[in-house]
């Protein structure tokens, strides 16, 4: 039997889905948040009974021009098709109004249905009393109420069904009649299902589709059922609506009854009438993205340094303590310490920012202000065609572009969550600012602050530029003016432990599966590093291994954005750098400084376990003093000052090093950013991320550094560049308010005529 | 539209495509339904309308295909 979960949007759906079948689908405090049908047997029914979580829907279509509606695609083919047996309808008990209209239509589609009345423990808190049994009298199904947030009643739903289950074998159930629509349209329905023998829903459907929208549709007034209609001259499904309107009416007086006078919802009205401000608004949206910045990079980042010591400890160190201690031959050594090790270290270290930054988004979601940012920041990022939920993604992106992908699911279309995990390689990173400050403090230490500005700002003029082709091109179709409203959930207080339960899951889910991407690349890195090219095992990565001899023979490609065979180590760290950005300062610091940071085999053989405790517990008390200055404060340029002289020696001119820098700014972010672009929008979009990355970052540096050798004056050019897009968005800003006006203009002065 | 919250009767829904319609339809707004403007987001788009004492973010394309006449206050 299968049994289809239905209801109007962020009724708690998918908690009892996950209450009923023991599985943990996403849940949150906004609308949408299921956007695909999933499907798992039902808990202790030996799996013969399967639910099916569909995404919310306010109402069936009764046109057939539904296309747009992309998520309820498949709930309304189940549907139409009856490929359900049972619906289990999920209403919020405190708020039926709204949500009757859904279930008075799926009454006359004739499918058995159970109704749900969901959150009734928050009754009592509201002042309000449910007559559920009466409620099923009028309804004539069987009505439930439960609470999938503590799970009263949740078994209750089991045994039903499972009566249902066997009652359904035996005999079809006709449905009773709940809403009785006016003499002239109940005729049309009769006749047409005698006709047809199809069900009240299927009627209806049908006589809207003959009526085609028109004022009292002239089929009617030639069978003599005009009265009604033409009354009021309404349209047929103004009539029908208005029936269910007034049927709904009349269910709600009868079925709830006030037991104490509770002013509702004086929480959400006071923090709307401040969230939603006509000035108010955007500071407080800017002022909240900024801590849950602080949460998820500054004290993520913060918990990453305590930590990284002892991912270290056990994943590199002890392993190649034990391996030094056993004589195993040094090819082992570098595939279990620098192949293994590594990516586990590289992987974990994104778990402390990942779980600060889901603790963060938990408790904007659940508190239900993450809906009301989409809508305050919305205006402004049309003028991008990207939707309001796209600044939460980039602004996080800013920290780590991992996380800001991440949180592209709070997008509703895909499109538009496509767009904007294409744009976030763009954004600088922090581990991007390391380099920067790095090379800065090196190259201009008296404008370092200008050029690590100027980086900023043209990593995000280019995620902007990627936006506008993508949507000119059509290879990501610009979103149809919105006609759909959106529903503001009601704020709630977050759960702590809850938080910290969901951000655990998925964080933990994350690392678990870039995995799978990072260790075969940080093995495959490791052994090319330490494999010389005659293939001996190399102690110290130097210029005689296979990774070095790459960088050497690729060296051509890189003439143009200023590198040459002379300088490979630089080549090299590019290639590193898609492990992890940071690892082009560390890659520098191997070949220039001679500075290892993966200790060799010989060295682990003179510690003891307590010496390498030691060391770990160094670095952690030493990491404690960097509390508070993570987020604000460059990174150190400690290493600037051992790789200087062979910095300063390899470029030729600050352009030169601009030029690198704006190709360390614009290719690839890392392997973990490939792994989160393909889990959220596909491998398709991933690949072609990287190659739009890479072919931007090197027609950008070989350009700039073409033009900064012409163009002595290239700061003038830079800054026509920003000046000529900055004029483009304001142009296409005010090129659409006007088309828009113009429109209504029109729109207004086709109504005067026709009046 | 200067003091809100502000109640308003729907006359007429102008212009307006099926699906729009019987999207507006099944959340309770159709001709003769009192909805309340709440408040205007900042830049004048969406319009937080209380339809059914629930809460909605209309946009604005929306919001002037309704003709409407203001309610009195209380």
């Amino acid at each position: 039997m299968r049994v289809g979960l239905i209801g109007t949007p962020n009724v708690g759906k998918t908690m009892l889905f996950n209450r009923m079948t023991a599985c943990q689908a996403c849940v949150g405090n906004w609308a949408g948040v299921t956007s695909q049908c999933s499907q798992a047997g039902l808990c202790g029914t030996k799996k013969t009974i399967q639910v099916i979580d569909l995404p919310g829907c306010y109402h069936i279509p009764t046109s057939n021009d539904h296309h747009e509606v992309e998520s309820q695609q498949d709930v309304f083919r189940l549907i139409e098709e009856k490929e359900i047996d049972v619906l289990l309808n999920i209403v919020d008990a405190e708020d039926l109004a709204s949500q009757l209209y859904l279930t008075l239509q799926l009454i006359e589609t004739n499918i058995p249905m159970i109704m749900v009345c969901n959150r009734h423990d928050l009754l009592e808190a509201r002042g309000l009393e449910l007559d559920i049994d009466k409620l099923a009298s009028i309804l004539c199904v069987p009505c439930l109420a439960v609470s999938a947030k503590t799970g009263f009643g949740v078994g209750q739903i089991t045994q039903v069904l499972e009566a249902h289950e066997v009652s359904t074998k035996k005999k079809k159930e006709v449905k009773p009649i709940v809403v009785h629509y006016p003499a002239g349209v109940e005729k049309m329905i009769q006749g047409l299902q005698e006709k047809a023998g199809c069900s009240r829903y299927e009627a209806l459907k049908e006589g809207l589709k003959k009526a085609q929208g028109q004022h009292t549709p002239s089929f009617l007034l030639r069978s003599g059922l005009k009265s009604d209609i033409a009354e009021k001259n309404w349209m047929l499904s103004e009539v029908i609506t208005v029936a269910k309107h007034q049927a709904i009416e009349r269910i709600i007086k009868s079925v709830y009854e006030k037991k104490v006078k509770k002013e509702k919802f004086v929480t959400t009205e006071m923090l709307d009438s401040l969230f939603l401000h006509k000035w108010l608004g955007l500071p407080i949206f800017f002022t909240l993205m900024f801590v849950v910045f602080w949460i998820s990079i500054g004290f993520g980042q913060f918990l990453q340094m305590l930590l990284e010591p002892w991912w270290k400890m056990f994943a590199v160190d002890i392993p190649a303590w034990g391996l030094g201690r056993l004589g195993a031959p040094e090819w082992l050594y570098i595939l279990f310490s620098q192949g293994v090790g590594v990516s586990i270290v590289t992987a974990s270290s994104f778990l402390p920012v990942l779980f600060c930054m889901f603790v963060a988004l938990h408790f904007l979601e659940e508190s239900g202000y993450m809906t009301r940012a989409a809508l305050v920041i919305d205006r402004i990022m049309r003028v991008l065609d990207l939707p309001g939920e796209s600044m939460v993604a980039l602004v996080l992106g800013m920290g780590c572009n991992v996380p800001g992908i991440l949180a592209t699911r709070h997008i509703p279309k895909e499109a538009d969550r496509i767009l904007t995990t294409m744009m976030m390689p763009f954004m600088s990173c922090s581990a991007r600012l390391t380099i920067f400050a790095v090379f800065a403090s090196v190259f201009f230490p008296s404008n370092a602050a200008s050029v690590l500005c100027f980086l900023y700002i043209l990593g995000f003029a280019v995620a902007c530029l990627t936006g506008v082709m993508l949507r000119w091109t059509g290879i990501i179709p610009s979103p149809q003016e919105e006609t759909f409203l959106l529903q503001l959930p009601d704020y709630q207080y977050p759960g702590v432990i809850r938080a910290m339960q969901v951000a655990t899951t998925r964080s933990w889910q994350f690392i678990n599966r870039a995995l799978q991407v990072i260790l075969p690349v940080c093995i495959g890195l490791a052994l090319l590093n330490h494999i010389s090219a005659e293939g001996g095992i190399l102690v110290n990565p130097a210029g005689d291994s296979i990774l070095a001899s790459f960088g050497k023979m690729v060296a051509w490609m890189f003439y143009p954005i200023g590198l040459s065979q002379a300088q490979w180590p630089l080549i090299v760290a590019l290639f590193t750098g898609l492990l992890a950005k940071e690892v082009v300062i560390t890659t520098l610091g191997v070949f220039y400084a001679q500075d290892i940071v993966v200790q060799p085999l010989e060295w682990y053989q003179g510690q003891s376990l307590s010496s390498l405790w030691g060391e770990a517990s160094q670095l952690f008390w030493e990491s404690q003093g960097a509390w508070g200055t993570s987020l604000f404060s460059l990174p150190s340029t400690e290493a600037a000052t051992s790789l200087s002289p062979f910095l300063l020696s390899s470029f030729p001119s600050g352009d030169h090093v601009i030029s690198y820098l704006i190709f360390v700014l614009l290719y690839f972010p890392c392997v973990s950013t490939l792994y989160a672009t393909a889990k959220q929008v596909g491998w398709k979009w991933a690949k072609w991320s990287l190659l739009w990355s890479c072919s931007i970052a090197y027609l950008a540096s070989s350009v700039y550094l073409v033009i900064s050798t012409v163009l002595p004056t290239l700061k003038y050019l830079i800054l026509l560049w920003l000046g000529v897009f900055i004029v483009y968005l304001v142009i296409k800003a005010v090129l659409q308010t006007l088309i828009v006006y113009v429109a209504q203009q029109k729109r207004q002065t086709v109504k005067e005529q026709k009046a | 539209m200067n003091k809100l919250p502000q109640k308003f009767r729907i006359l007429q829904l102008d212009d307006c495509d099926a699906v729009t319609r019987d999207h507006l339809h099944a959340l309770g707004v159709f001709p003769g339904k009192v909805i309340e403007l709440c408040q205007i987001c900042p830049l004048g788009d969406p319009m937080i309308v209380k339809v059914l004492n629930r809460k909605w973010a209309m946009p604005k394309e929306i919001w002037r295909h309704l003709k409407l006449s203001p309610e009195e206050q209380g």
